[in-house]
């Protein structure tokens, strides 16, 4: 299977940690990503609330790029965004002929052409869980884990909404209330996995700038959550989630206090750490929630 | 050519074959399970709505008019394999454990039924999840005396009489998102009836109803419904449940009280998902090997709904029952008596 | 306004109050129109608001009841539905924007309406109206990620947090010690460049997306 890579903007900006992390767990689990490097913005959910046929362009041509010019079978993604807007835009193009021959047109004249709604979309967390799985990221483990308390926080656009990911009908995907693929290969680094009542709650992302006083109520009770559940730090599979659970920490513990501190990493840096790779391979400084102080206390780096 | 095979040994085939025999016809009745009475056996239905019978005073003796009768053969655990030929000649292909044989009949009646809705993919009902989520059908089988709680409504987890129970309305019916749009039929009146079952053996226990139209279309049914509220303080709440979860080893239910305009969340004992109907497998085997129309869903298509309810899109096979769409038990009978004239008028 | 200042005394203390203010009629004397139904319909996002069938999933699940009193998605459909716009404005034009996006709605909604994109659209009918008096933050918003996504096909996150504070007129607080401490972490950390990468070839595919706008 030839797999194209979509990394998004995020991920070439303040999610970079996401970007290189998951390129090092990839690649030393023999995943190999081809990087859709002319790809453009998915439109988030900006673009679906302005115009709708724009927001099916604008996935579409990154489809069309890693079908016409890469040729691969599928394109993976590591951010729940992004993921939501290509699968959105190959569900308009499959079910709305309409949207479609709009789509094929636009692509017609500034792309390839070649794109009619027939890659398989896939998130990185889902494909490692399927391709690699728990059992063989166990038989990788060079540093474990144990003793480090990690709540597994999966946010919303990973498994919803079900029209476009087609959750609980597919079985490769996760499960689309109680999603459980991240738990199952954070576990097998050894690390305890604690039950945690807010994994897929909203942490109010989409409004962090709209509306802040909102967003930072809502990610404080995804952290505080976390913290109850008593996890040493919590991991997530989303660069948007990580802006607003991550570099908005400071802002939100100030409003609500400091139940809601608590470290802030993207599953593939544990992974990653798992693997016996280096903290600064796996930007492990990056977040601003300062995982390294609870990473170091347990002898982990 | 006077034999009549009859598919399905349900209450609809039961009272088909029956009725045909009756008017001087041999019939093979085939069913696939060892035993005849369809969902209403293997569920073992307690008490059927809304003159809260037993259902066994109804199914008891349809199942033993078949079994007593010389023109009927019946062959349990039996499944058909193929067909070939055209009316009135068909031949068909029966398969047993005695092993497979090939007969000729005039007609064939099929009636393999439905079978309830499996709730595991409403995933935020957690029904594989959590224990004390059931189906409407289990709750069939624990209020039975016959049944594995030998009539005791008990709790899966730990066997203790719920003191709170509630029921959801709808699960797997009026869904486009299972692809079940259309109304189950019997899931408002089997839930007003468990509830008033459940109150009458439990006056402390509490019932909650959540539902999103109360559909009380059948004789007795909506005073039953009323009976339900004015004598056994059932609460019927205008929400469709929204999502079922723990909370503090507790669970939880969220749905909306659209006539407060607000949402509701509250801890249950125990919760019955009024799982609706879907055509059975029985059904979908059939189709393919009979080659017969089916409607969207599966069901199988008579060839006018209203001027030829009860004949396939093929000629000389007719239908009865619920494979032809959801129906309760007291319809399907009349079905069953129905098609049994109509084959006997084709064939004459 | 004189008759509906009313007395009351209770416990021998003694009311007064313009009753009518805080307890408004209990009749609705509204005249129903479809017409809303139809234009909000037409949005994008909109347009599988008739298929609502007033069930409650949504509001049963939603984000947003614990956090923000009355937010109620089935409601604000009811409300286009019937044509009760001035209601609509004067009591839940400050909710409708609010929702998060968590997509659980439409996620669950059993008759497939896309309940996330209506609820958004009904937010755009507000603000195409001009009910607001000025620019809402989720237009900015918008209207600032837009821009940079059709001229510089990706997204430069400073520079949209910069533009979107520059519009709502809050570029102050964007140079408060607390922001500028952060901008500076990740600025040295690299996370933070000042020349995003750029598409080769994006001129074109931006004219022909400015032509769609059109």
């Amino acid at each position: 299977m030839k797999l194209g890579y979509f990394p998004g903007c995020s991920l070439k900006g303040m999610a970079r940690a996401y970007d290189e992390s998951t390129k090092i767990v990839a690649e030393g689990f023999g995943i190999e990503l081809m990087e859709v490097d002319d790809f453009n913005c998915c439109g988030a959910l900006e673009a679906k609330g302005s115009n709708e046929k724009l927001s099916y362009m604008l996935p579409a041509r990154v489809m069309d790029s890693a079908k016409g010019r890469f040729h691969v079978d599928a394109i993976v993604t590591p951010c729940n965004g992004c993921y939501h807007s290509l699968l959105r835009a190959n569900a308009a193009m499959n079910e709305d002929s309409a949207a479609k021959s709009d789509v094929i047109s636009f692509l017609k004249d500034v792309g390839y052409g070649t794109y009619e709604g027939d890659i398989d979309v896939r998130h990185f967390l889902e494909l490692f869980y399927n391709e690699v799985g728990p059992e063989k990221v166990k038989n990788a483990v060079k540093k474990s884990l144990k003793g480090l308390k990690v709540a597994s926080y999966y946010g919303c656009l990973y498994e919803r909404p079900k029209t476009i990911t087609k959750t609980g009908y597919k079985s490769k995907r996760d499960d689309s209330e109680n999603p459980y693929f991240q738990d199952e290969l954070l576990a097998a680094t050894g690390a305890e996995v604690v039950k945690f009542e807010a994994a897929a709650s909203c942490c109010g992302g989409a409004h962090a700038l709209q509306d802040e006083s909102l967003a930072a109520t809502l990610s404080a009770a995804v952290l505080s959550a976390a913290k109850k559940a008593g996890a040493d730090i919590l991991a997530l599979p989303c660069p948007l989630c990580g802006a607003a659970l991550d570099i908005k920490q400071p802002e939100i513990v100030k409003a609500h206090g400091n139940d809601a501190k608590i470290p802030v990493v993207y599953f593939t840096q544990l992974i990653g750490l798992a693997m016996g790779k280096s903290a600064k391979d796996l930007k492990l400084t990056d977040p601003i929630s300062n995982p390294m102080e609870i990473l170091k206390s347990k002898g982990l780096v | 050519m006077k034999t009549v095979l009859v598919i399905g040994g349900g209450v609809t085939g039961l009272k088909a074959s029956y009725e045909l025999a009756e008017m001087g016809y041999n019939v093979s009745l085939v069913e696939k399970e060892d035993y005849l009475g369809g969902q209403v056996a293997k569920h073992k239905y307690y008490k059927l709505a809304p003159d809260m019978r037993l259902a066994g005073e109804v199914i008891d003796p349809v199942i033993k008019s078949v079994e007593n009768n010389s023109n009927i053969k019946v062959y349990k655990h039996s499944t058909i394999t193929s067909l070939s030929g055209d009316a009135p000649e068909f031949k068909v292909k029966i398969k047993n454990s005695k092993g497979e044989s090939e007969e000729t009949f005039g007609a064939i009646v099929v009636a393999t039924g439905f079978e309830h809705f499996d709730p595991t993919v409403k995933q935020e009902y957690g029904y594989s999840r959590f224990k004390d989520v059931v189906t409407n059908a289990e709750i069939e089988e624990m209020l039975n005396p016959n049944g594995p709680t030998k009539g005791e409504l008990k709790r899966p987890s730990d066997g203790k009489i719920p003191k709170k129970v509630a029921i959801f309305q709808c699960v797997g019916s009026r869904d486009k998102q299972v692809g079940n749009p259309y109304c189950c039929r019997v899931g408002c009146v089997v839930s007003t009836k468990q509830a008033i079952e459940i109150k009458e053996k439990y006056p402390d226990t509490e019932v909650y109803v959540y539902y999103m139209d109360m559909r009380m279309f059948g004789r007795g049914w909506e005073e039953l419904y009323g009976k339900a509220m004015e004598e056994y303080e059932v609460i019927f709440t205008r929400g469709r449940g929204a999502e079922v979860t723990l909370k503090n080893q507790q669970l939880s239910l969220r749905a909306e009280e659209t006539i407060m305009d607000r949402p509701i969340q509250h801890s249950v004992d125990m919760i019955i998902l009024a799982a609706g109907q879907a055509p059975g497998e029985g059904t979908i085997e059939a189709a393919k090997i009979l080659g017969l129309k089916q409607n969207d869903y599966g069901y199988l298509a008579p060839k006018d709904d209203f001027l030829s309810p009860n004949e396939s899109s093929r000629k000389g096979i007719f239908i009865a029952g619920a494979d032809k769409g959801p129906l309760d038990i007291e319809n399907c009978i009349v079905e069953g008596a129905a098609v049994a004239a109509k084959v006997a008028s084709s064939l004459k | 306004m004189a008759e509906n200042t009313d007395k009351m005394v209770i416990d021998g203390v003694e009311l007064v109050g313009i009753w009518k203010e805080f307890m408004p009629s209990r009749i609705l004397y509204e005249d129903v129109t479809t017409e809303f139904l139809n234009e909000v319909k037409k949005l994008p996002g909109g347009e599988t608001i008739a298929k609502c069938y007033q069930c409650g999933t949504c509001t049963g699940g939603c984000t947003l009841p614990e956090f923000v009193n009355k937010f109620n998605p089935r409601g604000f459909i009811n409300l286009v539905r019937r044509g009760h716009y001035d209601l609509l404005v004067s009591d839940y034009k400050e909710l409708v924007w609010k929702c998060v996006s968590c997509n659980r709605c439409t996620h669950r909604c059993p008759k497939g309406v896309n309940t996330q994109e209506v609820v958004r659209a009904i937010a755009k009918f507000l603000e195409d109206r001009k009910v607001f008096g000025k620019l809402t933050n989720d237009e900015a918003f918008d209207e600032v990620f837009m821009d940079e996504v059709i001229n510089e096909g990706r997204i430069d996150e400073v520079k949209i947090v910069k533009d979107f504070y520059a519009k709502t007129g809050r570029l102050k607080e964007m140079m408060s010690g607390d922001q500028l401490s952060l901008g500076f972490k990740m600025f040295t950390s690299g996370r933070i460049k000042l020349f995003g990468g750029k598409i080769k070839d994006w001129k074109k595919v931006s004219q022909r997306l400015k032509e769609e706008l059109q």
